[in-house]
C-alpha cells in the first residue's frame, strides 16, 4: 500500500491487528518455541548443560550413546565456555536446573557449599562403586569436608613437561628422563638445560611456564609446600616460604636467567588462542609446562618433533591435575537419570571414546591401557598414567574466585621484577586468609 | 573520536591535499600519516582475513607472515558448514528488532517531541531512567518471568522486550522530531491532516536519517548480542551467529583459522549495511544533536 493511501483508520486497524497479534503471540509463532521452555531444558526427557560439546566431539557422541542405551532423549545444551557460569548460575537461581551439568572443577566446592549440588554418596553406595577402580586424584577430588561426594569427574588432565626434542638434539642437551620415578631432573637441571636451549635475541626460549594455577600449584608442591592454599583451605600457603621460593624461582627464569620470555609477553599471549602451544609447536620454545589437553593440538599442528616428560623436582616430583567434572543439581528433576548418565560417562564404554584424543585420561585406572603410542608424538604416553599417580589437585576453597582477585594482581609485580615474591605475596596474605575464612 | 569528528578530519585532509603545489611536502607528510593510521586501524581486519586463509600451524608462526604459504579456501567451507541456521536466526532477529523497534520508537519519539499530555516530562524521565538499571540486576527475575511465560528456549526474549522498551531509539527520534520546523506540522494541520496523518506523511519522512541511524544501531545490537541468546536459549538450532563464533573457541585450544573464517563471514552483513547506510548514519547522529 503506498503511503499516500494510508489513512489513520487503516493504520490504526493494522496496528490494532498487529498489537493484538503481538499480545496473542501470533507473529511469534515462527520464533522457534519448542514448547519446553519451562523445563529449563530443551525438548527431551533429560537435559545436560555443558560447554565445548558440539556435535562430532567425543563428549557429544558419548552423551548420545548413553541416551540411546538408556532409552532417553538427551538435550545437550552446549554453552560457550567463557560465559558458562553466568548461564549456570542463572538457571540454578531460577529453579530451572537441567537434569545434569558439567561444572568447572575450581568451583565445585563453592557450588556445593551454597547448596546447589546433590550429594552423590547414596548412589555410590547403592551401585557399589569401588574407589580403587579410579585414579585417587580423580575419585577423591569431589569429597567435601562434610563427607559428601559433590560431583563426578570423568576425565583427568595432568600437567606434564612438553619438550621440543629437535631443539634438544640441536643443542646437544640430554633429554629429561622418561620415567617419573627416576632420580635427577631437578630444578637446577631444568635451568641448566634451558640455558643451553635458549638462542639469543628471542630466537628460541629455553622454557615457557604460563602464570596460572598450574604454576601456582606445581612448583610450591614440588618444593615441599601445600600449593596455593593449605589442605584445609584456611591458609594462603603460596605466601609461605615454600610457595614464595617457588614463585621467585619461576620469575627468575625470565628476570635472572633470561631463558624464558618476559611475563608481560606471556600474559599478553593469553589473549591469543593456542599461543603457548603454538610457541612449542613452531619451535620458539624448547620446554613448556602444560596440561595433557594440549596433546591433540600438537599432534595436529606441531612443526617440530616433541614428546612429554616429567616436571622437574626439588623436594619431590609432582604435578597438578585438572578434571572434567559432571554433577547433579540439587534441583534436578530426575536425579536417578542424571546419575545413570554420570556413571556411564565414567565407565569403560565411554572411556574408549574419550581417550581417543590422547588429551584426557578417563578416570578409571583401566583407561591406562587405552593410552598406547601410535606413529605420532608423543611416544611417551605411558607418562600420563605416571603423572596421574603423582598429581595433586588444587586445595579448593569456596571462596577461590574472590581470593584470586586479590593475589593475582600482586603476582604481576613479581613477574615484572618490581617486587620479590616474598614481599608481594606477603602483602596480601592476611587479606587472602580473611577471604578464605569467609570474612572478605 | 566521533564519526562526525572523523568526517571533519577527513574533509580537512582532502582540503589540504587539493592545495597548490607549494604545499607538496605537507601533502606527502599528511598522506604518510593517513596511510599509517589506515594500516593501523585496518590491521585487525587484515589479520583476521589472513588467518582465515592459513593452515592452523601458520596462524601463530614466528616470524609472522601476512600471506599463507598456500591459500586454504577450504577453511571457509569448513567454517561455513552448519553456520546457515545460526545466520538465518540472526537475520530473523535483526529484522524483527529493527522493524518493530522503528515502529514503536518513532511513535513514542513523536509523542514525546510534539504532543502535549499530562506528566509528559515525568514519563520521559521515567523512560530514560529505565536505561540506567544494569541488566544483570534483573536477569534472574527476568529469567523466571520468561520461564513462567514459556519463553525460555524461544526467540521471544531476544526481541519483544527490546522493541517494547526502545529507550535509546525513542530518545534519538524525539531529538530528531524536535529539530523539524513546527511550521511543517502547522501547515499539515491547516490542510486537515490528523495527528497520525501528520506523523506518518509529514514528520516521519523528515527524520529518515535518524530512522536509519536507529535502525543501524539496532541491527548492530541485535546482530552482536551474545548475552541474550546465551542466557535465554538452550537449543543449538535456535542460536545466533555470536554464539556460533563463541562455540569455535575450545576450552583448551581453538581452531583459530576456522574461527577467523567464521568471523569474516559474520562481519559481512554489518559491513555491507554500514557501507550502504553510512551517509544516513552520520546525518542521523548529527541531526539528533548527539554529535561530539
Amino acid at each position: 500500500m503506498p503511503a499516500s493511501e494510508i489513512s489513520r483508520r487503516s493504520v490504526l486497524r493494522a496496528l490494532g491487528i498487529g498489537g493484538g497479534a503481538l499480545a496473542a503471540g501470533l507473529p511469534l509463532a515462527a520464533c522457534g518455541s519448542n514448547g519446553s521452555g519451562g523445563s529449563g531444558g530443551g525438548g527431551g526427557n533429560a537435559s545436560w548443560m555443558t560447554w565445548d560439546t558440539e556435535s562430532g566431539t567425543p563428549m557429544y557422541t558419548m552423551a548420545q550413546n548413553w541416551a540411546k542405551q538408556a532409552g532417553k532423549t538427551l538435550d545437550i545444551q552446549s554453552i560457550p565456555g567463557d560465559d558458562y557460569d553466568t548461564k549456570l548460575r542463572t538457571v540454578l537461581s531460577s529453579g530451572a536446573a537441567p537434569t545434569a551439568i558439567r561444572i568447572n572443577d575450581d568451583y565445585v566446592r563453592g557450588y556445593y557449599a551454597e547448596g546447589s549440588l546433590l550429594d552423590l554418596r547414596p548412589y555410590l553406595e547403592k551401585d557399589g562403586i569401588k574407589p580403587d577402580d579410579y585414579f585417587p586424584v580423580a575419585y577423591n577430588f569431589a569429597k567435601q569436608p562434610d563427607g559428601a561426594h559433590a560431583a563426578w569427574p570423568i576425565m583427568t588432565n595432568p600437567g606434564v613437561l612438553y619438550c621440543n626434542t629437535d631443539a634438544f638434539a640441536e643443542a646437544g642437551v640430554e633429554l629429561p628422563p622418561k620415567d617419573w620415578a627416576k632420580s635427577g631432573w631437578t630444578w637446577d637441571d631444568f635451568v641448566e638445560a634451558a640455558k643451553k636451549l635458549t638462542k639469543p635475541n628471542g630466537e628460541r626460549w629455553g622454557a615457557l611456564i604460563f602464570p596460572d594455577s598450574s604454576l601456582e600449584t606445581v612448583f610450591p608442591v614440588s618444593n615441599g609446600g601445600d600449593g596455593i592454599y593449605s589442605k584445609d583451605a584456611t591458609r594462603f600457603t603460596l605466601a609461605e616460604p615454600q610457595g614464595t621460593e617457588a614463585v621467585q624461582w619461576v620469575a627468575d627464569l625470565a628476570l635472572v636467567h633470561k631463558v624464558h620470555p618476559d611475563f608481560a609477553t606471556v600474559t599478553a599471549g593469553r589473549q591469543t588462542p593456542n599461543w603457548a602451544l603454538a610457541q612449542l609447536g613452531t619451535g620458539k620454545v624448547a620446554m613448556l609446562l602444560g596440561l595433557t589437553s594440549g596433546i591433540p593440538y600438537l599432534r595436529k599442528n606441531a612443526k617440530v618433533k616433541w614428546d612429554i616428560f616429567p616436571t622437574p623436582m626439588k623436594v619431590r616430583r609432582t604435578t597438578v591435575n585438572t578434571l572434567t567434572v559432571l554433577a547433579v543439581p540439587k534441583a534436578s528433576k530426575d536425579p536417578d537419570t542424571a546419575w545413570s548418565f554420570l556413571k556411564y560417562a565414567a565407565g569403560a564404554e565411554a572411556a574408549k571414546l574419550l581417550a581417543q584424543s590422547r588429551g584426557f585420561m578417563p578416570v578409571a585406572k583401566s583407561s591406562s591401557a587405552l593410552f598406547v603410542p601410535d606413529d605420532k608424538s608423543p611416544s611417551n604416553l605411558a607418562l600420563v598414567t605416571q603423572a596421574l599417580g603423582n598429581a595433586v589437585n588444587e586445595n579448593f576453597s569456596r571462596y577461590i574466585e574472590r581470593a584470586r582477585t586479590i593475589y593475582r594482581p600482586v603476582l604481576d609485580d613479581v613477574w615484572s621484577g618490581k617486587k620479590t615474591a616474598e614481599a608481594a605475596l606477603g602483602s596480601v596474605k592476611q587479606k587472602v586468609e580473611d577471604v578464605l575464612a569467609g570474612k572478605g | 573520536m566521533t564519526t562526525e569528528a572523523t568526517t571533519e578530519a577527513i574533509t580537512g585532509a582532502v582540503r589540504v591535499l587539493n592545495r597548490p603545489p607549494r604545499h607538496i611536502p605537507r601533502r606527502v607528510v599528511l598522506i604518510v600519516v593517513l596511510l599509517f593510521f589506515a594500516v593501523v586501524f585496518a590491521m585487525p581486519l587484515l589479520w583476521m582475513i589472513s588467518a582465515s586463509l592459513k593452515p592452523e600451524n601458520e596462524v601463530l608462526q614466528s616470524p609472522p607472515t601476512f600471506l599463507p604459504s598456500e591459500f586454504q579456501w577450504g577453511n571457509y567451507s569448513q567454517a561455513g558448514h552448519g553456520l546457515l541456521p545460526f545466520f538465518l536466526n540472526s537475520c530473523k532477529l535483526a529484522a524483527l528488532n529493527v522493524g518493530f523497534l522503528l515502529l514503536f520508537a518513532s511513535l513514542a519519539g513523536y509523542g514525546f517531541a510534539r504532543l502535549n499530555f499530562a506528566f509528559k516530562n515525568l514519563a520521559f524521565a521515567l523512560l530514560l531512567s529505565t536505561a540506567m538499571i544494569p541488566g544483570i540486576v534483573y536477569l534472574v527475575p527476568q529469567y523466571m518471568l520468561f520461564r513462567q511465560m514459556g519463553w525460555i528456549d524461544t526467540h521471544y526474549p531476544l526481541w519483544v522486550p527490546n522493541v517494547l522498551t526502545p529507550v535509546f531509539g525513542t530518545f534519538l527520534l524525539r531529538q530528531a522530531f524536535r529539530g523539524v520546523p513546527i511550521e511543517l506540522e502547522e501547515a499539515a494541520k491547516l490542510d486537515g491532516a490528523s495527528i497520525f496523518g501528520t506523523f506518518w506523511r509529514i514528520m516521519l519522512p523528515q527524520v529518515k536519517p535518524a530512522l536509519a541511524a536507529v535502525g543501524a544501531l539496532t541491527f548492530m545490537g541485535s546482530w552482536n548480542d551474545l548475552f541474550g541468546p546465551l542466557i535465554f536459549l538452550n537449543s543449538t538450532r535456535l542460536q545466533t551467529m555470536p554464539i556460533a563464533l563463541a562455540l569455535f573457541k575450545g576450552e583448551y585450544f581453538t581452531q583459530t583459522n576456522l574461527m577467523m573464517a567464521a568471523a569474516t563471514l559474520t562481519i559481512l552483513p554489518p559491513l555491507l549495511l554500514f557501507l550502504l547506510a553510512q551517509k544516513y548514519f552520520v546525518q542521523g547522529i548529527t541531526m539528533s544533536g548527539l554529535k561530539g
